[in-house]
């Protein structure tokens, strides 16, 4: 959208002008991307962005003890460290959690229970560098639906993969299956 | 028993691929899921624990959230 800006030329001291360019965001995967199975994956990602925003909107698991997270490149174990803060609605506490070495980057972590029609956004700055490891934060909620009635718990998050390869790929994992769900990867210069 | 299913989609051809895991990504999957679990499991006993000398001193957590620790 066009913007005024100072211009001493004008008669008014002011004139229109077009914004500076960057800063819009391009879905890198056409439509999105169903979820489905233990993993969806999206490869061949251009390194031509500056960062990566990834959302994966209206997730469900597929049964009770499902998990969810993120892996890069496909890298697996003793690849990510965390903190996160978690805060459960049904119990109103909020525990502080960290890790090492871990396997991805969970945004959804439960215990007896389903997470459903959850949302995640993860931000991954210079996801194309490769001089310096690769950090992202992000925040998650779902709804987990058991014991009755139904709590919410949100997790905002901050990791740390150590890895220096650029990005290419980005994997949605489960423990067990996803029941639904779409990933979408924008880039953003 | 067949592998868990993945599903790939290729940025650069716009195609989309399902099939079983190989033997080898069924393994570090499962590796991984197994290695989260214990640890779950290990920080889940701690707590207890925790929760539990706290309790013989007749505090609890919501008194130490009290404390801002």
């Amino acid at each position: 959208m066009p913007k005024f800006v100072a211009d001493s030329a004008q008669s008014t001291g002011l004139k229109w002008a077009a914004p500076a360019s960057g800063g819009g965001l391009t879905l890198i995967n056409t439509g999105g991307t169903t979820l489905s199975g233990a993993s969806t994956s999206i490869t061949s990602i251009p390194g031509t962005y500056k960062n990566l925003h990834i959302y994966i909107e209206n997730f469900s698991m597929g049964s009770n003890n499902n998990n969810g997270y993120i892996q890069f490149n496909g890298t697996t174990s003793d690849n990510y460290a965390f903190a996160a803060q978690r805060r459960s609605g049904g119990s109103s506490e909020a525990n502080a959690t960290e890790g090492n070495n871990d396997v991805g980057i969970y945004f959804i972590s439960v215990a007896g229970t389903t997470a459903e029609g959850g949302f995640a956004y993860l931000l991954v700055p210079d996801y194309a560098a490769t001089n310096h490891r690769k950090v992202a934060t992000g925040v998650s909620y779902t709804i987990n639906s058991d014991p009755t009635p139904a709590y919410y718990v949100m997790n905002p998050f901050g990791v740390l993969q150590n890895s220096n390869s650029a990005i290419t790929s980005v994997q949605v994992v489960s423990n067990g299956t996803y029941a639904g769900g779409t990933v979408y990867v924008y880039g953003e210069n | 028993m067949t592998n868990p299913l993945i599903k790939i989609y290729d940025v650069e051809t716009d195609t989309t691929t399902e099939r079983e895991m190989t033997d080898a990504e069924f393994k570090a999957w499962d590796d991984g899921n197994k290695a989260k679990a214990a640890k779950d499991a290990a920080e889940a006993q701690a707590k207890s624990s925790a929760e539990a000398k706290l309790a013989a001193l007749g505090l609890s957590v919501a008194d130490l959230k009290a404390l801002g620790l």
